[in-house]
């Protein structure tokens, strides 16, 4: 038998059961829907982190720790660790000297709750000085513009303009904003909870919970009041610290020292010394020799190229799972398959019985079964896929629905199916149906055409 | 000179819960290439049994089978399977058609395991059905036939790869008289006119005298006569009540008898 009348064979049997052959496809369907659906969801998710990732700005910047780390193997001892580097002014002058470095400076990050009139907001800062500033950042700005020198100054973004109820972008620009430097902060060292001797715990009425004598550092020269100078849209800035509202820099490390959140990163931080430093340098080509460079000095580099691996494994993984999740379903549509075809030998016993005594070989036989089986696989495969994106693509308009209404950004895909999983998807159901098909195939190749053609 | 077919104390032995069963015991048989052929005996005296073992259906517990000088019993499932192709053509009781498929379909069904290409496929089968009158039937399916007709479909399908044997079940054991005698018509034209070599199970001995030129009786799986059918005894009481025995013309077929044929 040709392959040819084999399939022609085996579709006019699948035919002859429509409903059933329906019923067991839906299986397929479903399972495969399911799969696409999940994967889609990671590598939509993937695509959506890796963005933040494709500007020029993030590709050509390094971020510079006193330590060497390897992304690739996170399980050293911490005994093992090399003395740290001490990250100060010097260094930053010396890296400043490289070849193609345009910017050297300290990342300062951190979260204030900041507020205007009443309303108040949770926000991430960042310390931004004039060097470190991008074109890219330049065109994000949608109002007002960049501090000319350092000052209380800020520069907001779109959302957190909204959420202060500071009006129109360009409205904003010029008024005051306050960074509530004292009264939310964590706990430094000097004033831990279980301060000994607490007078007021005897007569309670008096400052329950706030206690006086957690001896403020002094309040030195710190502002707490900015004026806002510029607006700029987040979406359109994808380089380090999107999404953060910038001060700058100089300002910024007070403001953090006051906030007592200086003590990020590296434990036993001296005076002088910072966690973290940012490079920025002329194009992205040149980031992987300053990053040797920088490292052939005792430092560790942090480049976009290495998050970008790193979590690209750890969306594998993630997708993997979700696969397997999805792969439930098609386990069950596999049985199913099964079990569709074994009833199918049942009933048409008494033609395989026929098939043989006409001339059919054994493989004959098998290769039918197979077909069926496969064909199975191959319509519900390209319909699952089919209706795996289009359940995504409903799903995606939803995710832009609710982010509308929370104000968040409206090209988001959370789901997105790309060829390659539709083939691979596509093979996947094919490859699983014709496994299906093999026990049955096998059963029905072996049957005795003598007791097959006396069955009724 | 060696005969078409040649079987030496060919055995089949099945086991029926604890016991074993001699369907075949011990059969040796020379028959002629072009000869009618037909095989007698009751219900469960072997005919069946032979007739797959003859065809290829069926593998001997012992003895030998050779066929036009190729050695069937110890086939494997392949070569069986080709042999059932390209030598033989089986004609059932029950007319074993594919109820899907149309009369055309049915026929080409061996053709397409034999891998003739569709053109040819369709044309032998409209050639091979005008042959048997069905010119007019080709895309009707079983259901829509009478058992005649199925009959003739199933005749048209053994016929499709022009193989040399047909081993015809109780071809009639499923028809009325008239048309029982039609099949049996045809099946002496394709032996006569196309010197097909035909084996018939019957157990209708006036079909078996008319048609056949030499009758082989089985009984527990041995034989017990071999000649011209004018030599075969009739048996007391016959199967069936004949008022008129000298006219070759088929008696409708009992109803209980041939389905319990085979050992189980």
């Amino acid at each position: 038998m040709t392959a040819r009348d084999g399939f022609r064979f085996a579709l006019s049997n699948l035919l002859q059961q429509k409903v059933r052959t329906l019923l067991t496809t839906m299986g397929v369907v479903i399972g495969v829907g399911a799969v696409v659906l999940m994967v889609s969801g990671g590598i939509g998710l993937q695509r959506q982190v890796l963005k933040q990732f494709e500007s020029v700005e993030a590709m050509s910047s390094i971020m510079v720790l006193p330590i060497k780390v390897d992304l690739t193997n996170w399980s050293f001892e911490p005994k093992q660790l090399p003395t740290p580097k001490s990250l100060n002014d010097r260094v930053i002058a010396d890296l400043r000297r490289l070849e193609g470095v345009t910017a050297v400076y300290p990342n300062v990050h951190f979260h204030l709750p900041l507020s205007a009139g009443k309303r108040k907001i949770r926000v991430d800062v960042a310390g931004l000085p004039l060097e470190g500033v991008t074109t890219g950042l330049r065109e994000a700005v949608v109002a007002g513009g960049l501090w000319a020198q350092e000052g209380a100054h800020v520069l907001l973004t779109t959302q957190a303009a909204k959420a202060l109820d500071l009006g129109a972008p360009e409205a904003a620009i010029g008024k005051e904003v306050r960074f509530v430097l004292r009264s939310e902060r964590e706990d430094d060292e000097t004033g831990a909870p279980g301060t000994p001797a607490d007078p007021g715990e005897k007569n309670g009425s008096a400052e329950p919970s706030a206690p006086p004598a957690v001896t403020p550092k002094p309040p030195e020269d710190c502002p707490e009041v900015f004026t806002v100078v510029g607006v700029y849209d987040p979406e359109k800035y994808k380089g380090f610290g999107g999404g953060q509202v910038f001060l700058p820099l100089a300002v910024s490390l007070k403001v953090r020292r006051t906030a007592g959140q200086d003590r990020g990163g590296f434990r036993g931080l001296k005076k002088g010394e910072y966690g973290e430093l940012v490079v920025h340098v002329a194009s992205p080509e040149l980031v992987k020799g300053v990053s040797e460079e920088i490292r052939s000095r005792g430092m560790g580099t942090i480049t976009a190229d290495d998050l970008i691996s790193q979590l690209n494994i750890l969306f594998l993984v993630i997708e993997g799972f979700l696969g397997c999740l999805g792969g439930v379903g098609l386990l069950v549509a596999f049985v199913g398959i099964v079990n569709t075809m074994l009833m199918s030998i049942l009933e048409r016993t008494r033609e395989i019985g026929i098939m043989k005594a006409v001339g059919a070989r054994n493989r004959d036989v098998r290769r039918i079964f197979l077909i069926e089986a496969t064909t199975i696989g191959l319509v519900g495969g390209a319909l699952g896929i089919f209706g795996g994106w289009f359940v995504g693509v409903g799903l995606n308009l939803a995710v832009r629905l609710w982010l509308g209404t929370k104000g968040g950004p409206k090209d988001v895909s959370v789901f997105q199916v790309s060829w390659l999983l539709g083939a691979a998807a596509m093979l996947f159901s094919v490859l699983v149906s014709a496994l299906a098909g093999v026990y049955p195939a096998w059963r029905a190749a072996r049957l005795d055409p003598v007791k097959a053609l006396r069955r009724d | 000179m060696t005969a078409y077919i040649s079987t030496r104390d060919l055995v089949k032995e099945y086991v029926l819960g604890r016991e074993r069963v001699r369907a075949v015991d011990g059969i040796t048989l020379d028959i002629e290439r072009g000869s009618f052929v037909g095989i007698v005996g009751r219900s469960g005296s072997g005919k069946s049994t032979l007739l797959n073992l003859l065809g290829g259906l069926d593998h001997p517990s012992g003895g030998q089978i050779v066929v036009d000088g190729t050695v069937v019993n110890s086939a494997r499932d392949d070569e069986l399977a080709r042999y059932r192709r390209e030598k033989v053509g089986f004609v059932f009781q029950f007319f074993n058609l594919v109820p899907s498929l149309t009369a055309r379909a049915n026929v080409e069904l061996p053709m397409i395991f034999g891998r003739i290409p569709r053109a040819e496929r369709s044309k032998r089968a409209r050639e091979i059905l005008e042959r048997v009158g069905l010119g007019h039937r080709l895309d009707h399916r079983p259901s829509e036939l009478s058992g005649g007709e199925q009959q003739r479909v199933a005749i048209a399908r053994a016929l499709s790869m022009d193989p040399a044997l047909v081993l015809a079940d109780e071809p009639t054991g499923n028809l009325d008289s008239r048309t029982a005698s039609d099949v049996m018509d045809l099946l002496r034209r394709l032996n006569q006119d196309h010197r097909h070599t035909v084996l018939l199970i019957t157990h209708e001995r006036e079909i078996a005298r008319a048609y056949c030129t030499r009758l082989v009786e089985l009984s527990d799986g041995k034989i017990i006569h071999d000649g011209p059918p004018a030599s075969t005894p009739t048996p007391t009481p016959p199967p069936v009540a004949t008022p008129a025995a000298s006219v070759p013309a088929a008696s409708p077929a009992p109803e209980s008898g041939p389905s319990t044929e085979n050992p189980r």
